[in-house]
């Protein structure tokens, strides 16, 4: 509630600079302007077009890294020679930022498309998933293997009743930052490697001066941002059998 | 006469310590455990009691020596010899039912007959009503109860119970001793139970083996020749008392011979198994 009322005061204070005269408001236009690029890029669906067009980025790069990251993660953290030969290459690549692969992923698949900004996705989605699902198995139990095989389960079921569920807390987190990353990576590429998406929406107004289509996209961006972070955290409760600190 | 169920015949078993000259845990041990009988362990902290209940369970090999089930080589793990963890080992993903459901499922059983073999252990446990709580929803007793009725769930020919009961109140911990023994009366398979608590130990079995301090090795084995069935009241019968005063004795000669800081460190080497 106090929340509301501190948000409100500063709209309202900030509208009432820019109604007084006292903002340049071509760079900073108030809330009414912004508002007014909202009706305006709503009304021919623009803004829901190009929302659509990074969320569908995010997804299928998140999707690959997913096939990617689970049976890799799951392989390495298993086998000890496996993991000699996985991990130094996943150190030696995790530390490189996924915008650092955006002149790359232009070279490789050009600006028109999707592929380069699913591919940056990709990377920035890749590691927090294969990191996370690796330790989510390297933490299952002792006990809980014993257990288990005390109890006449086969590989199988060892797989599948015992260590993904033992590690399901840790993927779902490993899935929450890695949509996270991707988010912000897939603006970054758009703002350069593409002709659609919420990225190419503020960077192309930016180039025409329109300053509350840019906060708009903004406020889009990160609405989007929250509402993604929200919906992992209800799976995460939903289904994750470790009580949340 | 029969081969007996269980048969250790000069077992050893050590364990690695990085930096540290290997730690010898259990050591030229022999024991035999006939089918039906109940046979508690008992020794000083860190004498390998539980690196011995791990060898019948088939967690490892010994390193010399023999391990014996029904006369062959324990080769693994297995549900005929299962193991009632001291921390109860319980899945925390999974509902009461589908703890007890794992066993019967890991033999194969459909879907559809599961349910009605699990709730028949459930039951037996007295847990019915909690067939769809998780166990971090329920009591100390409860969740080992619900590790009992698991383990039963595996049709075992014969129950390890590693200190089953050390995390319960005293009052639980009657109450579940007395039960375990009303199931060992009505199932007739072997328990074998590991435990520092003396009580414990005349209480349910028909014969105590007392271990030696590190390596642990069998001291000596005593019959328990109290009137059954067994009820709280036999803890004030004069043979308890004898019996609980030979034991003590016997159990304080070991642990008067282990350091304090061997002690500290043979149980920091065992807790991590």
């Amino acid at each position: 509630m106090r929340g509301l009322i501190s948000v409100a005061a500063v709209l309202g204070a900030w509208q009432a600079a820019g109604m007084a005269g006292w903002l340049n408001t071509q760079l900073l236009p108030p809330p009414g302007d912004i508002l007014r690029a909202f009706i305006d890029l709503s009304e021919d669906w623009a803004l829901l077009g190009h929302a659509a067009a990074s969320l569908r980025r995010v997804l299928t790069g998140l999707f690959y890294a997913c096939l990617a990251a689970f049976p890799l993660g799951i392989i390495s953290a298993s086998h000890p020679r496996v993991r000699a030969h996985v991990q130094p290459l996943i150190e030696l690549l995790r530390p490189i930022p996924p915008i650092a692969w955006i002149p790359l992923a232009i070279l490789w698949f050009g600006i028109k498309g999707d592929r380069a900004s699913n591919f940056i996705t990709f990377i920035a989605a890749f590691f927090p998933l294969f990191v996370n699902t690796f330790s989510g198995i390297r933490h299952i139990e002792e006990l809980h293997i014993n257990a288990a095989k005390s109890l006449g389960a086969g590989r199988r079921m060892l797989l599948l009743d015992v260590a993904l569920p033992s590690a399901l807390p840790f993927v779902i987190t490993g899935l929450r930052l890695s949509l996270g990353f991707a988010w912000m990576s897939v603006i970054a590429a758009e703002l350069i490697a593409s002709n659609s998406g919420l990225g190419y929406m503020i960077e192309i107004n930016r180039s025409m001066l329109n300053t509350a289509h840019v906060i708009c996209g903004m406020i889009t961006i990160g609405a989007i941002g929250y509402l993604m972070n929200e919906a992992i955290l209800l799976l995460e409760r939903r289904y994750s059998w470790r009580p949340l600190q | 006469m029969t081969a007996p169920l269980f048969s250790v015949r000069g077992a050893c078993k050590s364990f690695r310590i990085p930096g540290k000259r290997p730690l010898k845990a259990v050591s030229n041990f022999s024991l035999e455990v006939p089918a039906g009988d109940f046979v508690s362990i008992i020794g000083p902290t860190g004498c390998g009691k539980t690196t011995l209940l791990h060898l019948l369970g088939g967690f490892f090999p010994p390193e010399k020596g023999l391990v014996l089930y029904k006369g062959e080589p324990v080769a693994g793990p297995g549900p005929e010899r299962t193991v009632i963890f001291q921390e109860h080992g319980l899945f925390p993903w999974k509902t009461v039912l589908g703890n007890v459901e794992f066993p019967i499922k890991a033999r194969g059983a459909e879907a559809g007959e599961r349910r009605a073999a699990a709730q028949k252990y459930i039951d037996m446990v007295r847990l019915g009503g909690f067939e769809h709580s998780y166990p971090r929803q329920l009591s100390g007793g409860m969740k080992q109860r619900a590790g009992i009725a698991r383990a039963l769930a595996s049709q075992p020919e014969a129950v390890l119970m590693d200190e089953p009961f050390a995390s319960l109140d005293s009052i639980t911990r009657d109450l579940m001793q007395e039960e375990i023994l009303k199931l060992w009366q009505e199932l007739g398979k072997t328990f074998i139970l590991v435990t520092h608590h003396i009580d414990e130990a005349i209480f349910m079995s028909r014969r105590v083996a007392v271990m030696s301090a590190r390596p642990g090795t069998v001291k000596e084995i005593v019959e328990i020749d109290l009137p059954g069935p067994r009820r709280q009241e036999v803890k004030t019968h004069k043979r308890f008392a004898e019996l609980r005063q030979r034991l003590t004795l016997s159990l304080r000669e070991e642990v008067a011979k282990i350091p304090e800081a061997e002690a500290a460190r043979a149980e920091a080497a065992e807790g991590d198994l």
